[in-house]
């Protein structure tokens, strides 16, 4: 398949290889998202602190309260452009409030689905091609 | 590999589970060969053929993530539980706040590789429903 190639890599301060991608999301450009692929959740969710850093406008975004990772947060969801590599797509993502975590999580619906996505958990590497 | 200790890493890994190990320590476990025999870029070779994530301390190499990379020359012990922007391996600044560092990249129109709070546990694991 041609696509980007992403080995296995542990999120900062881990020690197990998982499917971690680098995104630039929205108007942000000087420094990567480091992002979970998790095929559990079906949205994209970021912290809230990054929406106004991208120039994400949440004005009227409804907030409604989700579970992620054991924690109850507050979301707010809009459209959102990401971009990884050289491809880029028009997805929504929330942005959350507590955000406990230090990466941000791409989900199946809002992420995954863009892709021709194949995942090799034996040789730890995660291929990316646009669908 | 599941019963051995790793080796000291002087410069070249290679993923193996949870575990980082040399490559020429893994090869020679595997197939008793004399370390002598072959060299490191053979080891790492033959391991990143197999599939294996391999990179390299203290460089930005080609499978490494920034912060493995500056993680691995202990760079950010310093900086636990501070957020972190790196740079082509090397912490560039750190802080509190992930968003004042944002904008100190913005203000000074720097580009950075990867930002991300330094784990104030190194035993951490996020995301693990068992850990």
């Amino acid at each position: 398949m041609d696509g980007l190639s992403f080995p296995f890599r542990p999120l900062p301060g881990s020690g197990i290889p998982r499917p971690v991608v680098d995104v630039f999301v929205g108007a942000l450009d000087v420094v990567p998202i480091a992002c979970l692929i998790d095929t559990g959740s079906i949205w994209n969710r970021f912290p809230a602190w990054l929406a106004r850093e991208a120039s994400v406008d949440l004005r009227g975004a409804p907030a409604s309260e989700v579970s992620i990772g054991g924690h109850t947060v507050i979301a707010r969801g809009t459209m959102v452009t990401l971009r990884i590599g050289r491809h880029e797509v028009e997805t929504h993502a929330s942005f959350c409030k507590p955000w406990p975590w230090d990466f941000g999580v791409l989900g199946t619906e809002g992420f995954l689905r863009w892709f021709d996505a194949q995942m090799s958990v034996a040789n730890r590497t995660l291929t990316l091609a646009p669908a | 590999m599941r019963s051995v200790e790793p080796d000291s890493i002087r410069d070249h890994f290679v993923h193996v589970g949870s575990e980082r190990f040399p490559p020429k320590q893994v090869i020679h476990e595997v197939t008793g060969l004399d370390r002598a025999d072959f060299t490191t870029n053979h080891a790492r070779a033959i391991l990143k053929r197999l599939g294996f994530s391999v990179g390299r301390i203290g460089r930005a190499g080609e499978t490494a993530p920034p912060y493995l990379v500056a993680s691995s020359t202990e760079a950010l012990e310093p900086h636990r539980g501070r957020w972190v922007l790196v740079k082509d391996g090397a912490v560039l600044r750190a802080g509190d706040d992930p968003v004042a560092l944002i904008r100190w990249l913005k203000r000074s129109r720097q580009r950075a590789d990867s930002l991300f709070r330094v784990p104030a546990d190194p035993e951490f694991e996020p995301f693990s429903w068992t850990g």
